[in-house]
């Protein structure tokens, strides 16, 4: 048997099942086979970027615009990952579909789209008379719901200051010393809090305490404390009502429940579709 | 003009709108089948205004707006779908396999060639669409938000076509002597015997396996304990399982009641296929090393052959991977070149005396 064949579906001059004296059945044996060997061994998919970086770096490397460093560093990827690849002829195969199919959209579609621009009124631009209503007596449904705003803003006011001082959230237990709280001189300046990474949670004695009691009875208080906790802890929004079940990686829960080992200092959350908040350890 | 959309400049939404709603639209007819894709134009196009246009802001010039709005229109698009299956399923699945169809079946198509001709191919993608639809869409809810949702259905619909291969072509089974053994003993054999691993490659395939590895002293251990646990001169094959054997019977039972047509190969037969997948066998382990060294475009280009039978034509690998038809020759000139280079040193292609 001569190399040619293979060599030749290889670089891809011959057709499938076609190559030299191969019949189509061994063409495609053939090609199965080589398939396994240019994948190679898959390593993993790289980073998650979020969608408007990878749908840039794709846009840009299909439009032939990277630098080179970036169209290597790219190539690379795509070298070593199947999926990618997949991802990048799926997103060629969209954008010549997209390119063979120009159609307008109704009319009404297109001024509901342009409508989206209108902004709400506002009274600076509006000159005296904007300024005058301004100053004019509202009616009394306007003044009833500026009071109940204030409100809202002193709850929340008197909430964050029982946060920022844990003592006070709960009664000492019996037994308990009563330390005097630590004065707090000022709030740290912003640039000295160091930003978690993407779905990064801190795991603090607040989030621990409410995974193990949703864990030890998994009712409907507990499962909103614990998504209360996470949020406190840096964790993204998840609103409570498309989480279904929270579930605990065994490895984090043991750790936590042992606490022979080391606890890792940030967990990771992630909300499938079907509502499963899944946590796991971020080490 | 999309930095006028960004400053609001009066009237810069509007011929924004102007200028990309065929696009917009068109993207939309081709996720959401009839009259839904009216509203979804609407939704879509707020979606691009969400969060101070965040998606717009993301835009950094690296490349053309087209192509870009193009690509972030694809991704808005899947993760409308996916939250349609989560409120109205029933919906969600019509749009979900409307926009998911062409890509279930390429890649159907690269798993199963042959199919097509065979008649197969609806009964494939029946299959793989039955399985995402099992148990209330499980496999496609489970998406977390990592990655893309369009990549996460791409990975799913691989794995199930592999599940689909595995059934077709029932997995192989260990030597009994090699099944006595520890996983680290059992991967070296199928790495060696099965994958025609080269020994220097021995102790990363392993590990791409998932199975830790000390260092290559174990793996040289292991191998010689597989060694000693098979009989000498042990080839691939001779593990090989109950075969089915049509039993063609005489027409008339009265004829020759017991006479039944033996069609298995004639030891001449036996002999050559052996040969010829020896052949094959140490010509793939010379291949693997040879693909191994080249530089990464060419291998990537290797790769884009090998993604779909028949290969895709040198224009559409062109255009994946964003260069110019002439690249692409060029490209395969290369390959062709290092290859048979490759190859023409390599001593098991010396010693087959295959012509390269």
């Amino acid at each position: 048997m001569s190399m040619e064949p293979i060599i030749e579906r290889l670089i891809g001059r011959a057709e499938a099942g076609e190559a030299g004296s191969l019949t189509p059945e061994e063409g495609r044996a053939l090609s199965q086979r080589l398939r396994a060997l240019v994948d190679g061994d898959p390593a993993s998919t790289g980073p998650d970027r979020g969608p408007a970086e990878e749908a840039l770096r794709l846009a840009a490397y299909l439009d032939g615009t990277l630098d080179a460093a970036a169209r290597a560093d790219f190539e690379r990827e795509l070298v070593h990952s199947p999926e990618r690849r997949d991802e990048l002829i799926a997103a060629v195969a969209w954008l010549d579909q997209l390119a063979a199919r120009r159609e307008a959209p109704p009319a009404d579609a297109l001024q509901r789209a342009m409508a989206l621009d209108t902004p709400p009124p506002q009274p600076r631009g509006r000159g005296f008379a904007a300024v005058v209503e301004w100053l004019l007596p509202r009616p009394r449904l306007a003044i009833a719901t500026s009071a109940l705003a204030t409100l809202a803003i002193a709850a929340v006011g008197v909430d964050i200051a029982l946060h920022l001082s844990p003592l006070a959230t709960r009664p000492p237990a019996i037994g308990e010393t009563l330390e005097p709280p630590p004065i707090r001189t000022h709030l740290p300046p912003p640039s000295t809090i160091r930003p978690l990474p993407q779905g990064r949670i801190l795991l603090t004695a607040e989030t621990i305490n409410a995974v193990l009691a949703y864990q030890e009875q998994p009712a409907e208080q507990r499962r909103l404390d614990l998504i209360g906790a996470l949020a406190r802890a840096g964790s993204p929004a998840f609103d409570a009502r498309n989480v279904r079940v929270i579930t605990v990686q065994p490895r984090l829960l043991e750790r936590l429940r042992q606490r022979n080992e080391r606890l890792p200092a940030e967990i990771a959350a992630s909300l499938s579709l079907d509502g499963n908040l899944r946590l796991e350890s971020a080490d | 003009m999309l930095r006028a959309v960004l400053a609001g400049r009066p009237g810069a939404w509007a011929q924004f709108v102007q200028q990309c709603q065929s696009d917009v639209y068109a993207a939309c007819c081709i996720a959401f089948p009839g009259a839904q894709a009216k509203d979804e134009y609407v939704a879509v196009m707020a979606q691009l205004r969400a969060n101070d246009f965040a998606l717009l802001r993301a835009f950094d010039g690296r490349a053309t707006l087209s192509a870009y709005l193009r690509l972030v229109l694809r991704d808005v698009l899947c993760q409308r779908v996916a939250r349609l299956l989560v409120d109205a399923p029933d919906r969600g699945w019509r749009a979900f396999e409307h926009f998911f169809k062409r890509d279930i079946t390429r890649i159907i198509t690269r798993y199963f060639p042959a199919a097509a001709e065979a008649g197969r191919e609806r009964d494939i993608y029946h299959d793989v669409v039955m399985a995402l639809i099992e148990n209330g869409y499980r496999r496609i809810l489970a998406y977390d938000g990592q990655g893309s949702f369009g990549g996460f259905v791409l990975r799913i619909v691989n794995n199930l076509c592999v599940d689909l291969l595995r059934r077709d072509v029932p997995r192989r089974r260990l030597p009994a002597a090699i099944q006595r053994l520890p996983a680290l003993e059992q991967e070296v054999f199928r790495q060696r015997y099965w994958e025609e691993c080269p020994p220097e490659q021995l102790v990363a395939a392993v590990r791409g396996q998932g199975i830790a590895v000390d260092g290559p002293e174990a793996v040289a251990a292991a191998e010689k304990a597989v060694r000693a646990a098979l009989p000498a001169n042990f080839k691939t094959g001779d593990d090989d399982r109950p075969r089915m054997v049509s039993m063609s019977v005489a027409a008339n039972p009265a004829d020759d009641p017991l006479e039944v047509a033996d069609d298995r190969a004639t030891p001449e037969e036996e002999a050559t296929a052996r040969q010829h997948e020896d052949t094959l066998a140490q010509a793939s382990g010379a291949l693997r090393a040879a693909i191994a060294q080249l530089p990464g475009d060419v291998r990537l280009y290797l790769q884009h052959v090998m993604a779909e039978d028949p290969a895709p034509a040198p224009r559409d690998i062109a255009r994946r991977m964003g260069r110019p038809a002439t690249d692409i020759y060029a490209l395969r000139q290369q390959a062709d070149r290092l290859l048979r280079q490759a190859l023409r040193e390599h001593p098991a292609i010396k010693s087959l005396r295959l012509s390269v």
